[in-house]
């Protein structure tokens, strides 16, 4: 898994890659939290995220919670449909930009 | 139409009653099997509508729908409100458990988002949906005693179970408002036992959230004397409180703004339910009476009446809170 982040002003950009899962789940989080709290508004571009686990859908929806709480937002991008699923099945679609896959 | 323009447009008291378990008895049928069995459900509804003619209809009460959809242990007895039998969440880390659960998939939340269609498309009154407040959610999720010493031991933890509460029941009630919910109640009950700094800390912000998120009517109950509450829930933004018996109406009226309808507060047990249809209606008379210089009332039980209140005693005081004129 690889995740870069980059912040324009308080818009944070997420460019992740790879599996989120159980194991690397943690490392996507360390590397979020930090950056979360200047954020007002984050974008995970998530056309590289190949698999979401449990754990990983778990990891997102804990940014998203983090991100409403301090009344700003989360959308994941350029998600594909195996990881849009996933993410449907958790009940979070409404987390994808646009509802839709890539 | 929302709903404190329908309470400033009309020109006597709406009535509107908290009392889909007796419901129950015009159907002969018991309240596990409304609660599993949303054409039951319905049809129970149906026939209060039918008979009673309020001027709006909630579905049944059940404060275990979000709790037990995230997989919580639910106790249902045949004709008992069911209740959560043990509370999970001891520590940050339990909450993971629940995370990955979509509560719209569970089979109880489909009963109520069908019952919810079924009111829309063959009910022609204003159509009310339940859902469990953010607070009271994390309490069964918690325990009443462990959320109440962690709101002073460790606050970050209550509002970590909050943030999620509130995200359980923000999908669930979107999910009704979209199968035709005209309103929304949010049920707060365990916020009762909060002063009015910790209510502003652990229920308001929670509240208020689902409030601008919901595109309709919603309403906060709480249940027991909110009194000192009163401002604090009214500053939630909601359109309406929902008051139990022990509150003082006339002079809880005058605690709100204008925009806000003051929804109570005939005593479920002492008298909807002991008493005879006579003395409802005289009972329900004196209260509109006492009430007379309220701006926005809702005439309604303080609670949710239970399944063997006499449906006489119920058509009483619709009646008579129908023809009642200032």
């Amino acid at each position: 898994m690889n995740v870069e982040t980059a912040m324009t002003g308080q818009d944070l950009l997420v460019k992740a890659a790879g599996r989120i899962d159980s194991e690397t789940a943690p490392r996507f989080e360390e590397q979020l939290a930090p950056r979360l709290a200047e954020a007002r508004s984050v974008v995970i571009d998530a056309a590289g995220v190949e698999y979401l686990s449990s754990a990983g859908v778990r990891a997102v929806l804990r940014a998203a919670l983090k991100m409403t709480a301090q009344k700003g937002t989360l959308k994941l991008r350029g998600v594909r449909r195996e990881v849009a699923k996933v993410l449907a099945l958790a009940g979070l679609e409404e987390l994808i930009e646009g509802g839709g896959t890539a | 139409m929302r709903l404190i323009e329908m309470v400033k447009a009309s020109d006597r008291r709406l009535v509107a009653p908290l009392m889909g378990y007796p419901g129950s008895k015009l159907t002969d049928t018991t309240l596990k099997q409304n609660m599993f069995n949303w054409g039951i459900q319905f049809w129970s509804l149906s026939e209060l509508a039918q008979n009673l003619k309020p001027d709006a209809l909630f579905f049944m009460m059940d404060l275990s729908v979000e709790v037990g959809a995230l997989g919580m242990p639910v106790h249902f007895g045949l004709d008992e409100s069911p209740t959560v039998d043990q509370h999970l969440v001891r520590a940050p880390g339990d909450l993971d458990k629940f995370m990955a659960i979509d509560v719209l998939k569970d089979c109880r939340a489909s009963v109520f988002l069908n019952t919810m269609r079924l009111m829309k498309e063959n009910l022609d009154i204003p159509k009310g949906a339940y859902c469990i407040g953010p607070f009271t959610l994390a309490g069964l999720m918690m325990g009443a005693e462990e959320i109440a010493l962690a709101a002073i031991d460790d606050p970050a933890f209550v509002h970590e179970t909050l943030q999620y509460a509130a995200h359980v029941i923000g999908r669930y009630a979107t999910a009704l408002i979209e199968s035709g919910a005209d309103m929304v109640a949010i049920l707060e009950p365990t916020g009762v036992m909060l002063s009015p700094r910790q209510f502003d800390e652990f229920v308001a912000p929670y509240v208020a959230q689902l409030v601008q998120t919901f595109p309709v009517s919603t309403i906060l109950h709480i249940c027991g004397n909110t009194t000192p509450l009163i401002r604090n829930m009214a500053a939630t933004g909601v359109e309406g409180l929902s008051l139990d018996t022990a509150v003082d109406f006339p002079a809880a009226a005058k605690l709100l703004p204008d925009n806000v309808a003051l929804i109570g507060n005939i005593d479920p047990i002492s008298v909807l339910r002991a008493m005879t249809p006579a003395q409802v209606a005289a009972q329900t008379r004196a209260f509109l009476d006492a009430t007379r210089d309220a701006p926005n009332l809702v005439l309604s039980s303080g609670c949710d009446l239970p399944q063997d209140t006499p449906i006489p005693n119920i058509k009483a005081m619709i009646e008579e809170g129908k023809k009642w004129r200032r």
